[in-house]
This record gives structure tokens, C-alpha cells and sequence, in this order.
């Protein structure tokens, strides 16, 4: 039978981990949004202009940045992707290794393919793709004419737009340096972004939420942990007139914390699958290591503030 | 005749169960009493204390207060009564330790809406009755059990209350201790401070000019010495 | 009385008023700029349905294309004249509004103007210099755009002033308009000297445009005028004295006869549109122009739209599931509060203290805080963030008046309510 003192505490954690998914959610689905807005690069990217386009295909560019040429304004051929997850309503983006001509197309682009043994075809100067993906949201957008093309030879232009595009401004800024150091007469552009993050001052919020978000949850651990400590101080006490040690109260109350937060998982795990549908939130590493991180911050509030009591009232 | 009580009952619910702890209870306190109320732990001494000091509102009875009848009064009436009327001495003290003596004993005089030169002159008045003078600026964690009680005392009796309450005073302390605390009260009562003690220590009560003992939720007859 | 009790509550309890200080504040920048944000966002989306909900754009533009074509044109005594008419005709039409924009560029002489302003620069064209009469020059990116377009487009100035009427008036300065990116280069006032089609014009700054400020142009809903210098579309009424001035009045106009017709997006409105510009035609006797009758914008408009709501919707989730969490918080606090304070109050009360004293001391322990998270969230939102408005600031002044409402009420209806007032050892500090 739980106690009430225990069934507070796992109410109290289940509520805060689903805060913590939400906003892990929330920040995903944002940065599909604005990706989705933005024809399908982040804010980061930048471009360069380049004659040679082989040289593009050896440049080191990180495990966490993508490399694109743009055929036209809805076309573009990826060169490196390295594991990068688009949002993809059907099917599945392009991965290492991957062999043959193959595409991930807009809904709008998908209705219009071919069908080639029992596969769907979109044709570019002679070639065929086989679409493997279909990008976008569930509402439409500009992505909808989009065409990512991957493994087929890029039509000869006078001059190639490069495209780097990765998750961080950092490491995209660091890299343009290495480039333009390395070929001091490329031509390089800072393009205009568009979409959501331009728009509105979205990402400016995402980032007021996300401080907000860590500064709660921290102000609510250490909140629950003072209220928690009051409610198990009588017991502390007893214990320590019982004469068990103070390293024994400890592990007790680390025993019950864990096992209190394995109950708040599992019932957040409950809700994640059930009420949110979302099995892809659970292998998400962010939330992983937040939790842990989380978790582990508990502990060490609510031992720091038993231990304080403990030397307070036992001195 | 200063304070009656004419057949106080008071009982306590514990979840289902019902406690009566005040059976009957009939007591008269007149200008410059010595009582002391004993009994053993549980018989309701204190419980009796705190209606005397309207904490706590009772179930039956009346209460007179200078042959006014005092019936059941609101929440801010009975703080009104207790301001002008009632001094109390707990056994904890129940000092405030964010504050040096001075402002403990100065506490109750705030709420009186007095001058501040009249304030000044009566807490130094108590400190120098207390014989806590040299004390004044010092805050309250830094004194001992004996003088804590002596500045819970000069909180009570800072503004000349009527009767003054005294629940256990002795019970935390040593004997030297003890007898100046006792010797204390003596004093005021010779001064002509009305004062109701309650204890279960004969040293105490021998002190004092009546004795009750409560027993089985009822007061004995007083015992005069 | 009350004041010293507040300055000994304030010590005793400063982490924690700290604590609750620090949350209150954050959590009221949140709400601002939530609020600011939503009504941006509301905002730009009326903004869009105002432009382009119910009304039909149809894109025209003129039939010279071809060299040869043009020439032949261009020859003719009177083409100066039919252009001028045909585009004074679209100007005041009555059926419709007529928007012109032409992205023609213009050279300047200040060679530290930084590339990104350069015409061609998003292309990855390099940046030349133009020789011109021994002068150099940098060719930088412009727009010119009638008064039908400026008030379509709603150009809004963030310094300064947009256009009028009267700056549709050939003068001797062309006031020109500046995209927000060119505020650490020019200020209002300053006086530029361009040649736009081979010819000097002086030009004056009166304003520069909010950031982010954009117009549907070359099929894109999202055409950004930050980097951009504005320039108004001047009706040029005189007649050209000489070659050059009616070659650079020629060139104007051709420009001028290509842009959009927005009307009413219903069968009526759109057929009196045709009629009139056959009428505006046949009066000009100017017939080279094709029609374009395809509506992209409003696809476009409601897909950026229905983008905005979907991040409007997924905001406003998270914003509630902060509000449950912040209250949770703030009920705790309140209740911890209640615990580590009962005991002063008790003794208070002990003391001959009234209800009301107490209420008074509760609250006003509480609304200090609040009102100085309450200041210190006007700063932020309107010095540092410089976001939303006053209202948007009072919007989250509710919480303040929530947190202490709360506080008092739950606070003091616990210590109160309780009839036995006695003071618990485990109360004891």
C-alpha cells in the first residue's frame, strides 16, 4: 500500500517529467516548424557559390552539419547528410550508406510521380528517382514542392549554390572560416531566412520557455525536497533516537527517492505512449540525459537538505 | 470579584471520539489572588489556562469578567480582552528570536497604540524589575533558560495586564533558577498582580495563597493558605 | 509597527523572498512576452488576411519583352505619352488598386556600404564597381514602389515616417525609405546622392522600416526589405526636355506598367476589373500588356497562416503546463510560509494583535515582492527585451495579483480559521 507521503512525491515528479517531455516535445515540434517554414533549413545555414563542385564532395564538415546543392528553388541534391532527421510524414530520410538514386519529395511532388514497379518514380535530366520519403508537415506549406534528391549525377552549371546548413551557428560559422580560409576566393552569401522564426519572434520565445522551463523545474525540486524534508523530519528524528546511522538514513531516503521516481517514470512513460502517441520521444537522447540529470539533482538537494538538518538538530 | 467561571464544560474530537476534558468548572478570581491549579498530566490544567486566557473558546459555561458576562466571543474580541485585560507566561517562553529583549518585552505595548516615550519609560520599568538592563540589546538565542522566562515574564507583565496566566514556569529549569523565577512573582504579587499559576510543583504551589486540583475534569474546592 | 515587522520578515525569511522574487519576475516576462508575442503573431496574421483573404491579385505584365519588340515600340512619336496614360489609367482606377514594384537597382558612391546591401549579392554575384564619368560606384539593391503599394503592403517606419502622398510628387529630393538593416549606416535626415538609370538624384532619408518588414514580390510571400532601399514610383507629368529624359521617363514607365491588380475575389468585382482596364486600354491606346490571371497568394498566405496557429497551438500548450507548474509552486511557498511563520503570528496574537493586523502583514509582505518582480518585468519587456506594450505589461501584472491573492488567502484562511490559537512545540523556531 503506498503511502500518502510517497504517492505526493510520485503525483508531484509524474506531473514535472511530463513538463519536461512536453517541452522537450515542444522544442522539436518547433524546430520542425520553423524548418518546415523555411523551406527546409534551419536559421543557421549559409551559402556558398562555387564553379567546382568537386571539391565540395571531400570537404570535412562535421557530424553535425548537411551539405546541399541547389538545382532550383524547389530542387536540391544532398551531398551529406550525416543522420540528420527531417520531419517526414511517410517513409524515411536518407542515411549513410545509402545506395542508388533516390528521393524524399513534398506531398504535392508525390502526387504527381510515376509508378515503376510497384515503386514511385520522379524523373530530373533523364535520371530516376525512387522516392523513398515524403517531407512536411500535416498542414500545408511551401515544403510541399520540395524535392531532396540523393545518389544521382548533379546537372553541370556554370556555377554550383552550396548550401551548409547544421544544427549549431557555432559550429556552421567555424566551419564557413576553414572553407573561405581554405579557398579565399570562393564566394560566400549570408541568405535570407524565412518562415516562423522570422515571422514572429518565435525563436527569441523558444528560448524565454526553455530558461523558464529550467528554471522551474529547479525552483520545484528544491520546493518539494524543503516541503518533503518537513514532512519526514519526525521520522528522521525517531530513527535517529533508534540510534541507526546517519549513512543508513541516508541510503534509506535514496532507496525511497529512486524508488519513488521509477513509479513517476513509469506513470510518465504511461502518459507519453497513451495520451501523447509518441513512442519517439522515449529514445530521444535530450530526454535521457535530462532526466538523469534531473533525478540525480533530487537526490543531491534532498540528501543536502536532510544532512543539513541532521547536523542542526542533532549537533 | 475579578474573573468567574460558572460551569465551564470543554471537550476535544479526535476523529470519532469525544474527550471531555472540562466537566462543571467553577472558579472565582478576585484583585490580587495567589492561585496555583494543579493536577496531574492530562487533567486539563492547561486546557483550563488557556480558556481563563480566552486562547480557546469553550463549549458550555459562562465566563464573568468584572461582572460583565463575557459570553462567546469573536476571534478579534477575544484578542481585544486579552490585549488589555490578560498577561500570559507560557512554558516554551515562546520568545521571538529574530529580536533582541528590548523588542520581545516591547512586543505587546505595539499593539496598544502608545507614545513611544511612554513605551521607552514602561519596558524600562520591567527590565529594571527583571533586573535585565544589562541585557537589553541581546538577542534571545544567546540567553539562558532563566533569563528567557524572566523576558517572557516582563513581556506579560510590560502592559500591567489584570491577571497574569502562568502555565509551568518552572518546569524547564534549575533549581536557582527556580526560586528567582518564584521569587519574581512573589514580588509582583505583592505589588498587587493578580496571578494564576498552573503547575504540578508543590514549591510552586506552596508559594501560592490558594490551591485548586483538577481532578476527572472537575476543580476541587480552593485550598487557603 | 508594520514596517519593522515587514524589515524583520524580510531578514528572516530573505532566501526564500529571493527565491519567489526570482520566479514571480520570470514568470511574468513570460506571460508579457507571451502576450506580446500571440499578438504579434494575431497580429501579422490579420495583417495577411487583410491583403490577401477575399481578394484576387492577378499579375500583369507588359508584352515588350523581346528586344526587337521593344525597339519597334520605343520609336514611335507617341509611346511615351500611351505609357503615361496607361499607367496614370491603373493609377486611378476605380474597380481596382494597382501595385507596381520593380527591384530596379541604383549605384551609389559610398564604397564602405557592406556587400550584403550589393546588388546581385544573394545570388553570389560578385559585387563589381561601376566606372561612371570617373566616378566609382557600387551598385546597391533597391525597390521602387508606388503609393497603392505602400499602403497595400502596409510599410510600417520604425524611425521616421513613410510615404504620403505629397512624396509622390516630383520635387528636387526624392525621399527614400531604408530597410532596418541600414540603421547602423545612415540615420534620418541624412542626404544621399544616387543615379538610378544613369541618372543623379538626390535623395533624402525619412525613415527606415520596422525589421522584418515585407511585401509578396517575384512569387514569394516572404520578400524582405531589411537590406533594401526604398524608392517611390514618381509619376512624371512634364514632359521630358530632352533624349536622356525621355529615355530614363521611358524606362520608368516600363517598369511602372508591370506590377499586380487586386481587386475583390468574386465574379463582379473581378469582371468590372477587366472592363475597366479593356476602357483603360482603349483610352491610352496602349494594348501591350498581358494578363496573367492565376492567385497564388492566397495558397500562400494560408499556408504561412496555418503555420503560425500550429506554432501558436504548440506555445500555448507549453505556456499553460507553466502557469499549472508556477501556481503549483507558488502554493507550496505559500504553504511553507505558512508553517515558518505561524509561529510569529500565534504569538502575536497571543499578544492582543487583531485579524486585520495580521491580513495586513501577510499582504503586504507578499505585494512587495510582487511589486518589485512587477518593476523589474517593466524593465525587462520595455528596456532590455523592448517587446510589447503597455497593456501587454499590465496583462502580466494578473499574475502578481493572482500570486498574492493566493497567498493571503490560503495563507491566512489556514492560520485563522483555526479557532484554538495555541502554539505547537514542533512550532518552536
Amino acid at each position: 500500500m503506498i503511502k500518502l507521503k510517497n504517492l505526493i512525491f510520485i503525483s508531484f515528479f509524474t506531473v514535472v517529467i511530463i513538463f519536461i517531455v512536453q517541452i522537450i516535445f515542444y522544442n522539436m515540434r518547433q524546430n520542425d516548424l520553423v524548418l518546415i517554414s523555411n523551406n527546409f533549413y534551419t536559421n543557421n545555414y549559409t551559402v556558398f557559390y562555387d564553379q567546382d563542385l568537386e571539391k565540395w564532395r571531400n570537404t570535412e564538415i562535421g557530424d553535425k552539419c548537411r551539405l546541399f546543392v541547389e538545382y532550383d528553388n524547389n530542387t536540391r541534391f544532398c551531398l551529406e547528410n550525416n543522420e540528420w532527421n527531417p520531419p517526414i510524414i511517410k517513409g524515411k530520410f536518407f542515411s549513410k550508406g545509402l545506395k542508388g538514386k533516390k528521393a524524399v519529395v513534398g506531398k504535392d511532388i508525390e502526387k504527381q510521380a510515376e509508378h515503376l514497379n510497384g515503386k514511385k518514380i520522379i524523373s530530373l535530366n533523364n535520371e530516376k528517382y525512387e522516392i523513398i520519403g515524403i517531407l512536411g508537415g500535416d498542414f500545408t506549406s511551401k515544403s510541399d514542392s520540395l524535392v531532396l534528391l540523393y545518389g544521382g549525377e548533379i546537372p553541370k552549371q556554370n556555377r554550383y549554390k552550396i548550401v551548409l546548413d547544421g544544427d549549431s551557428k557555432k559550429e556552421i560559422r567555424n566551419i564557413t572560416k576553414r572553407i573561405m580560409r581554405q579557398y579565399p576566393n570562393l564566394i560566400h552569401a549570408e541568405p535570407d531566412i524565412e518562415g516562423v522564426a522570422r515571422v514572429t519572434g518565435t525563436l527569441f520565445f523558444q528560448r524565454l520557455l526553455n530558461l523558464n522551463g529550467f528554471i522551474l523545474v529547479c525552483f520545484l525540486i528544491f520546493i518539494f525536497f524543503a516541503f518533503w524534508e518537513r514532512m519526514h523530519k519526525k521520522e528522521n528524528y525517531v530513527l535517529y533516537l533508534l540510534g541507526v546511522n546517519n549513512k543508513r538514513i541516508m541510503l534509506y531516503y535514496i532507496r525511497n527517492i529512486l524508488a519513488n521516481f521509477t513509479f513517476s517514470i513509469i506513470v510518465s512513460c504511461f502518459y507519453i505512449l497513451v495520451v501523447m502517441k509518441d513512442i519517439n520521444i522515449l529514445v530521444q537522447p535530450a530526454l535521457i540525459h535530462i532526466l538523469f540529470g534531473f533525478v540525480l539533482l533530487s537526490v543531491v538537494i534532498a540528501l543536502g537538505l536532510l544532512r543539513g538538518t541532521m547536523n542542526k538538530n542533532f549537533a | 470579584m475579578l474573573l468567574k467561571l460558572q460551569h465551564i464544560q470543554k471537550s476535544f474530537i479526535n476523529g470519532r471520539t469525544k474527550r471531555a476534558v472540562l466537566n462543571d468548572i467553577n472558579m472565582e478570581i478576585s484583585k490580587g489572588d495567589y492561585i496555583a491549579i494543579m493536577g496531574r498530566s492530562g487533567s486539563g490544567k492547561s486546557t483550563l489556562l488557556n480558556i481563563l486566557g480566552t486562547l480557546i473558546p469553550y463549549d458550555k459555561g459562562t465566563m464573568i469578567y468584572n461582572n460583565q458576562k463575557v459570553t462567546q466571543l469573536s476571534f478579534d474580541q477575544r484578542s481585544e480582552f486579552r490585549k488589555r485585560h490578560i498577561g500570559f507566561v507560557t512554558q516554551q517562553f515562546h520568545l521571538l528570536h529574530d529580536r533582541n529583549v528590548y523588542e520581545n518585552i516591547k512586543l505587546p505595548l505595539n499593539f496598544m497604540k502608545l507614545e513611544k516615550d511612554k513605551i521607552k519609560k514602561e519596558v524600562n520599568k520591567v527590565l529594571e524589575m527583571l533586573d535585565l538592563e544589562s541585557f537589553q540589546k541581546v538577542s534571545i538565542s544567546k540567553l539562558s533558560g532563566g533569563e528567557q522566562q524572566r523576558v517572557a515574564i516582563g513581556r506579560a507583565i510590560v502592559k500591567k495586564p489584570d491577571i497574569l496566566l502562568v502555565d509551568e514556569p518552572t518546569g524547564s529549569l534549575d533549581e536557582e533558577s527556580e526560586k528567582s523565577i518564584l521569587d519574581i512573582f512573589d514580588m509582583l504579587h505583592s505589588q498587587g498582580t493578580t496571578i494564576v499559576i498552573v503547575t504540578h510543583n508543590t514549591a510552586v504551589s506552596e508559594r501560592c495563597d490558594k490551591n485548586y486540583f483538577l481532578k476527572g475534569g472537575k476543580l476541587s474546592a480552593p485550598i487557603i493558605y | 509597527m508594520l514596517i519593522k515587522e515587514l524589515i524583520l520578515f524580510y531578514k528572516r525569511n530573505l532566501n526564500i523572498c529571493l527565491f519567489v522574487y526570482i520566479q514571480i519576475t520570470i514568470f511574468m516576462v513570460l506571460i508579457g512576452t507571451f502576450y506580446s508575442f500571440i499578438y504579434d503573431l494575431d497580429f501579422e496574421n490579420s495583417d495577411m488576411k487583410k491583403m490577401y483573404e477575399d481578394n484576387a491579385i492577378y499579375q500583369m505584365i507588359d508584352n515588350y519583352v523581346d528586344g526587337n519588340e521593344f525597339n519597334k515600340f520605343v520609336v514611335q512619336k507617341d509611346s511615351l505619352s500611351k505609357l503615361k496614360n496607361f499607367y496614370n489609367g491603373l493609377e486611378n482606377a476605380e474597380s481596382f488598386h494597382y501595385i507596381t514594384i520593380a527591384n530596379q537597382h541604383l549605384l551609389i558612391t559610398d564604397q564602405s556600404i557592406p556587400d550584403k546591401f550589393a546588388y546581385g549579392y544573394a545570388n553570389g554575384m560578385e559585387v563589381p564597381s561601376v566606372n561612371v564619368d570617373n566616378k566609382v560606384y557600387k551598385p546597391i539593391k533597391s525597390l521602387q514602389i508606388n503609393l497603392n503599394g505602400a499602403k497595400f503592403f502596409n510599410l510600417k517606419a520604425a524611425e521616421g515616417k513613410v510615404w504620403n502622398e505629397e512624396d509622390f510628387v516630383i520635387q528636387n529630393t526624392m525621399p527614400i525609405i531604408l530597410g532596418d538593416s541600414y540603421h547602423d549606416i545612415y540615420k534620418v535626415g541624412d542626404k544621399l546622392h544616387i543615379k538610378y538609370l544613369e541618372k543623379d538624384i538626390n535623395c533624402i532619408v525619412i525613415g527606415f522600416l520596422e525589421k522584418n518588414s515585407k511585401i509578396f514580390y517575384q512569387n514569394n510571400l516572404e520578400f524582405y526589405l531589411d537590406d533594401y532601399i526604398l524608392m517611390p514610383m514618381w509619376n512624371y507629368i512634364m514632359q521630358p526636355q530632352s533624349e536622356f529624359e525621355a529615355r530614363y521617363q521611358m524606362m520608368n514607365y516600363f517598369n511602372m506598367i508591370n506590377g499586380y491588380l487586386v481587386t475583390k475575389n468574386n465574379k463582379n468585382d473581378i469582371n468590372r476589373m477587366m472592363q475597366e482596364l479593356e476602357s483603360i486600354s482603349k483610352d491610352a491606346s496602349f494594348d501591350g500588356y498581358t494578363f496573367i490571371g492565376y492567385n497564388p497568394h492566397v495558397k500562400k498566405y494560408q499556408d504561412i497562416s496555418v503555420i503560425l496557429q500550429e506554432n501558436k497551438n504548440l506555445i500555448k500548450i507549453i505556456l499553460t503546463m507553466s502557469c499549472i507548474l508556477n501556481i503549483i509552486l507558488i502554493l507550496f511557498i505559500s504553504y511553507l510560509q505558512y508553517k515558518n511563520e505561524r509561529y510569529y503570528y500565534n504569538v502575536f496574537l497571543i499578544q492582543g494583535a487583531k485579524k486585520s493586523f495580521i491580513i495586513t502583514l501577510k499582504f503586504l509582505e507578499i505585494m512587495l515582492i510582487v511589486l518589485a518582480a512587477f518593476l523589474t518585468q517593466l524593465y525587462i519587456l520595455n528596456h532590455l527585451l523592448k517587446i510589447g506594450e503597455f497593456a501587454t505589461y499590465i496583462k502580466a501584472g494578473y499574475i502578481g495579483v493572482f500570486v498574492i491573492l493566493s497567498y493571503v488567502i490560503f495563507g491566512t484562511n489556514l492560520l485563522l480559521n483555526n479557532k484554538e490559537l495555541k502554539i505547537d512545540k514542533e512550532e518552536e523556531v
